[in-house]
């Protein structure tokens, strides 16, 4: 049975600031971000007939989230131009603002796909499967995009992301 | 593998940095969600209704008059004359100088002509100033490639930057007309550095059948300083010009 109404209201109050944060990280510009959650959950909205069960909705909330975005991507007037340089590469007295901007302007250097996969693993904390069932795409290929994710992250951030470490390792000693 | 998870968590961390200090729009969710979908209901009611209308019509002509049927796309002209095909033709008479425009990283011309998407960026005179025109066309029919864009008109962004401008309706031939405005904008991180883009005005009209036909006049195009002089071609030329089925002609280069 198709959820009420009033239960989708209730599902977009809860979810729509969790949303949010992930398709921030998924465009990097707050409006845009607004826009795409919005344009999820009209979606979901519209589609609300073929939604079995609310706890469903998530699943289908979510995949319908990234592939909005991947389609973003692919429209002809958001052609992404990644930034010709990054600022100077963090240093470890880097500030916690500082340091968004710089992580903001290395996901900004991933393709759209590389930083859905990283951010659907290491945000959202799915496993390889649900990745790949998430952007339907195979299991392989999940991996190969986080590899490449990773890489350049390390490459972009370099000190930072090792000072992030080793605050992680200490958290964790 | 201890090194592995670290970079993992890092990686978590990170990312919940990149969150720090971000401002969203303040709207009421539920509310701006249900306003579009609203929209959107209304405009699939609206588009069914006129489907349904104009395949009534379709099939009473076709019983009249079967042998003089004709499709846009086989009445519209061929201008093998014409390099630029259609630009050239649907551009302002005191337009000059159509040329296919060199950018940093090159010129952006179409791919072969039988591939679905197709994207040029020009360049040309008016006004005694430059001025770019990105032209975008999608048509199905005319190869493989073609994106899904039915679900991609959910209506304009209800929260828009101060930057932007954004309004759209519905053609009476079933299509949607967007038209949406950018004043000069910096892409680089912090939004305040050149290279500069823009002022741009856009306009795309999505077809039912999914073609697509978009239209932007940029004023400047990766400009050391910001730019406020209005793009040379205005929201009502790009209409008109957007609106003509010349584009998705045999000779159309796109």
């Amino acid at each position: 049975m198709a959820p009420d109404p009033r239960e989708l209201d209730a599902y977009i109050a809860g979810r729509h600031h969790r949303l949010l944060r992930s398709a921030y990280l998924l465009c990097g510009d707050p409006h845009e971000a607004d826009d795409l959650v919005q344009s999820t959950l009209v979606k979901v909205i519209l589609a609300r007939r073929r939604i079995d069960r609310i706890d469903s909705l998530d699943a289908y909330t979510r995949r319908t989230l990234y592939s909005t975005f991947i389609s973003s991507r692919r429209r002809l007037w958001r052609r992404e131009q990644p930034y010709g340089e990054l600022p100077d590469r963090a240093g470890g007295a880097a500030g916690d603002i500082e340091l968004g901007v710089l992580v903001r302007a290395a996901l900004r250097q991933l393709p759209a796909r590389q930083r859905a996969v990283l951010v659907l693993r290491f945000w959202e904390d799915l496993g390889v499967a649900e990745t790949a069932q998430v952007l339907g795409i195979g299991q392989g290929t999940v991996k190969s995009h986080t590899a490449r994710a990773l890489a350049s992250l390390r490459s972009t951030l370099g000190d930072a992301l090792a000072d992030e470490m080793l605050d992680e390792m200490g958290a964790a000693a | 593998m201890g090194d592995l998870m670290n970079e993992e968590s890092a990686v978590h961390g990170l990312l919940d940095r990149a969150l720090d200090q971000v401002e969203f729009p303040a709207v009421d969710p539920v509310a701006a969600v249900r306003a579009r979908a609203q929209t959107a209901r209304r405009r699939r009611r609206g588009r069914r209704a006129l489907s349904a209308a104009v395949g009534a019509v379709v099939l009473a002509g076709a019983v009249l008059a079967v042998p003089s049927l004709r499709s846009d796309r086989e009445s519209t002209p061929l201008r093998t004359d014409d390099r630029y095909y259609p630009v050239g033709t649907l551009l302002p008479a005191d337009v000059s100088g159509l040329r296919v425009a060199e950018l940093p990283g090159g010129p952006v011309e179409s791919g072969p002509p039988n591939k679905a998407v197709r994207g040029t960026t020009y360049t040309f005179d008016r006004k005694g100033r430059s001025g770019f025109l990105e032209v975008n066309t999608v048509d199905p029919a005319r190869g493989p490639g073609a994106p899904d864009l039915s679900e991609m008109f959910t209506g304009c962004p209800t929260a828009l930057p101060p930057s932007r401008t954004c309004w759209s309706s519905d053609r009476h031939d079933g299509s949607v007309l967007e038209v949406s405005t950018v004043t000069s904008s910096s892409r680089a991180p912090q939004g305040e550095a050149a290279p500069w883009f823009g002022p741009v005005v856009g306009v795309t009209i999505l077809y039912r059948d999914g073609r697509l036909v978009q239209l932007n006049a940029v004023t400047a195009l990766g400009s050391p300083a910001p730019v406020t002089d209005p793009p040379l071609l205005t929201e009502g030329e790009l209409i008109a010009m957007a609106g003509s089925q010349a584009w998705f002609g045999r000779d159309s280069v796109g």
